[in-house]
């Protein structure tokens, strides 16, 4: 079998497995030329391929070919320690954004709540005197408008 | 937790994870090494060789390496793999549910005294 003919034979592949593979099934084809010469060893070779093409079809059609291009770096330095897989592997679950929404709406409610309150001030100094920044705020406090709920209340 | 779509692990899957064992490896270099390690038994083709590749990658049972820092790699249009913890812990089950496996075949005399 020549390498046309198993390159025909690769179109029977998912699109995503050859752009993946197809180069490196070609190489290794080279590789297995290379290191099988003879008669009958290439003959053996061609029966191989047909045969796996057959018995591989299935398996390649049920892989999903996603987020897998990933390349790490060659060192692990930390076997054994535990890393954040499920992070990587798991997708989100539907539950996490219930609980992630409720909670920033929970903070915000307060943070609204915070922020309708009086600014506190100090008025028992020991010499009796206020800060200027403490007269002013206990000015604003007196002189805030009363909202419209509290005017019609 | 998902279940795994090698379950039950196919043969070629689990040569792949162990030769993959001690070092990391390209392609053609898997294939020479399950061939290998099988005694000339399995060969596996380019079709069965990534598909199972590609298997053993979208589950965490391998991962690819960057091939510049590999130890040994002179092509750089080659992809190198290794395994991954998980990957090497579902090869140590593996291993011992057929080591389980031999032991029942002993005792039932299948096997003659030759075999680990």
């Amino acid at each position: 079998m020549s390498e046309k003919v198993y390159a025909f034979l690769l179109r029977l592949y998912p699109p995503a497995f050859r752009r993946r593979y197809e180069q490196e099934t070609i190489q290794l084809l080279r590789d297995r030329f290379r290191d099988e010469p003879g008669y009958f060893r290439r003959l053996r070779l061609g029966f191989d391929l047909i045969v796996d093409v057959v018995r591989s079809l299935p398996q390649a059609y049920g892989n999903s070919y996603a987020e897998v291009t990933a390349v790490h770096p060659v060192a692990y330095p930390l076997q054994g320690v535990p890393m954040f897989q499920s992070l990587r592997n798991e997708p989100i679950r539907r539950g996490t954004f219930v609980v992630a929404g409720t909670l920033t709406l929970t903070a915000l409610i307060a943070f609204g709540y915070v922020m309708e309150l009086p600014m506190p001030t100090r008025t028992d100094r020991s010499n009796g005197n206020k800060s200027p920044v403490e007269s002013v705020l206990e000015r604003l406090n007196r002189q805030a408008p009363l909202s419209p709920v509290k005017r019609s209340a | 937790m998902p279940k795994r779509r090698l379950d039950p692990l196919p043969s070629a899957a689990f040569q792949i994870l162990l030769s993959l064992a001690e070092e990391n490896l390209h392609g053609y270099g898997i294939m020479r090494q399950v061939e290998q390690q099988t005694n000339g038994r399995m060969r596996l083709g380019p079709g069965t060789l990534y598909s199972s590749v590609q298997a053993l990658l979208e589950d965490g049972l391998i991962e690819e390496v960057d091939q510049s820092s590999a130890r040994g790699a002179t092509d750089e249009r080659r992809r190198y793999y290794r395994l991954t913890p998980s990957g090497r812990k579902l090869a140590r089950s593996e291993a011992e549910r057929l080591a389980d496996l031999l032991r029942v075949a002993r005792a039932k005399n299948i096997l003659r005294g030759d075999y680990v």
